[in-house]
């Protein structure tokens, strides 16, 4: 092969291979693949027959809760079927040290889950118009619902919205056991003069156990609960 | 010659003492030319640095410029710097970067390591769809052990997504001749897109975090690309 010709081969050869490359562009590695690599989606889709909140009247959750350092055993109550402003849920009691500490009604429909009022124990019955959805069935890892509405609390009506998110699916290990749980997301914005003020929450619901860990505000102060004991049907 | 057959001898006349210099001259100016144009093409092709949306489904956005550092590392190019924030206070940072000059190729790998930052895991995620790649980045902070999740990717104008041009090294050859090469031969405006979150230690597998760049993510890539006000 003459020089004339070696030359232009050689360097269409050169050319093609820094063009092409030799394999795979961006190569799957690390130590830290996990976080790359796990599904998004950690099971089936949610519904309401996984029970992830049994709310059977005499539903017992025994929680020890922790408060700025402070620790109290608390107890969860279902009380029985409480309607409120014609919207019929399940009230739970929420007991601290043996006394009336704050009260929730939830209830389940087949298309959601949903917080009807809460009240605790400085305040009167703070309601939700339209109930507030906690989860929409069916429901996947990373979903959001959102909601606007009203938040009243005695008979004062404060504009509000909020959403709520299924975040995953976690095992969390508790002094009753080791639980395989949803974790939902809540953050309530309620609207007044000087600017919102922010409700988050967290729950953590096992199926067919309900509560087994809780994160949320305690009069501002960050809070955080965990089951010790359960009898649930 | 066997035959005895004399061939007639040809004179050539004598080769002009400044030949090599002529060649070497044209050469010179061909290669002159060429980086004068490819240097044109590829600041021509830089030039599209699209906007991001206010709003992003529940994620609102707010201006974070680049540091003075970060842009000085890539050439001092034109950027845009956001933060996005969803109700539950998880951020998400996002750099759209101009592509006029080499040096804003540069691998993050490269820019983040000036930052004692490591990277621990690296993937392709078809994120919007199989021929539009996004580089997965996991960097690990060599300080406090915090980690963050990179997404990085040249955005074309035309849609497409390109994870292969990037520059390794500040001198990095053969990438800045492909680089060269493709914004000559390709019309097609581009941008330099980082979009990075840190990790929760509380979000285990990372999943909350893959979820939310992937939202922030295809919301940008929907804003620019099919005009989708998310």
């Amino acid at each position: 092969m003459t020089f004339r010709r070696f030359f232009p081969t050689i360097a269409v050869l050169f050319m093609t291979l820094l063009t092409s490359g030799c394999g795979n562009d961006t190569p799957t590695m690390g130590s830290d693949l996990t976080y790359l690599t796990s599904p998004l989606q950690g099971g089936d889709s949610l519904k309401p027959s996984d029970r992830i909140l049994p709310l059977t009247p005499g539903n017992v959750w025994e929680i020890t809760s922790y408060c700025v350092g402070k620790k109290s055993n608390d107890r969860l109550i279902v009380i029985g079927p409480t309607t409120v402003d014609g919207v019929t849920g399940m009230m739970i009691h929420h007991l601290r040290e043996g006394k009336l500490w704050r009260r929730e009604i939830y209830r389940e429909t087949e298309t959601e889950l949903q917080l009807l009022a809460a009240q605790d124990e400085t305040s009167g019955l703070m309601q939700f118009e339209p109930p507030l959805p906690i989860l929409k069935y069916p429901a996947n890892d990373g979903d959001y619902t959102s909601w606007t509405g009203r938040f009243v609390m005695d008979k004062v009506n404060f504009p509000a919205y909020g959403y709520s998110r299924l975040s995953g699916r976690e095992k969390i290990k508790t002094p009753a056991g080791i639980f395989s749980a949803i974790r939902i997301d809540t953050i309530l914005f309620v609207t007044q003069p000087g600017g919102p003020i922010r409700f988050p929450a967290i729950r953590w619901l096992s199926p067919g156990i309900g509560f087994v860990r809780r994160g949320f505000a305690d009069q501002g102060k960050p809070s955080y609960a965990e089951v010790t004991k359960f009898n649930v049907r | 010659m066997a035959m005895g057959i004399l061939e007639p001898e040809v004179t050539l006349p004598a080769p002009s003492p400044l030949r090599p210099f002529l060649i070497l001259g044209g050469i010179l100016g061909v290669t002159a030319t060429l980086v004068f144009f490819i240097g044109f093409r590829l600041s021509q092709r830089g030039n599209w640095l699209p906007d991001t949306p206010e709003r992003l489904g529940v994620w609102q956005m707010t201006e974070k410029p680049l540091t003075r550092q970060a842009l000085q590392q890539l050439g001092n190019p034109d950027a845009r710097g956001r933060t996005y924030e969803n109700p539950f206070e998880e951020k998400v940072d996002v750099h759209v970067i101009s592509t006029t000059d080499y040096q804003s190729y540069l691998d993050p790998q490269f820019t983040m390591g000036a930052y004692e930052y490591t990277v621990t895991a690296e993937k392709a995620l078809p994120i919007f769809g199989t021929n539009s790649p996004v580089r997965a980045l996991i960097f690990k902070s060599g300080k406090d052990q915090r980690r963050y999740l990179m997404y990085y990717w040249i955005q074309n104008q035309d849609g497409s997504t390109n994870i292969r041009d990037t520059l390794k090294r500040d001198r990095d050859f053969a990438p800045r001749l492909l680089l060269g090469l493709g914004a000559t031969f390709s019309g097609t405006q581009n941008c330099i897109v980082r979009v990075f979150t840190p990790l929760s230690p509380a979000d285990i597998n990372g999943a909350q975090a893959r979820r939310n760049l992937n939202e922030v993510c295809i919301g940008l890539h929907d804003f620019w690309i099919k005009g989708k006000k998310p």
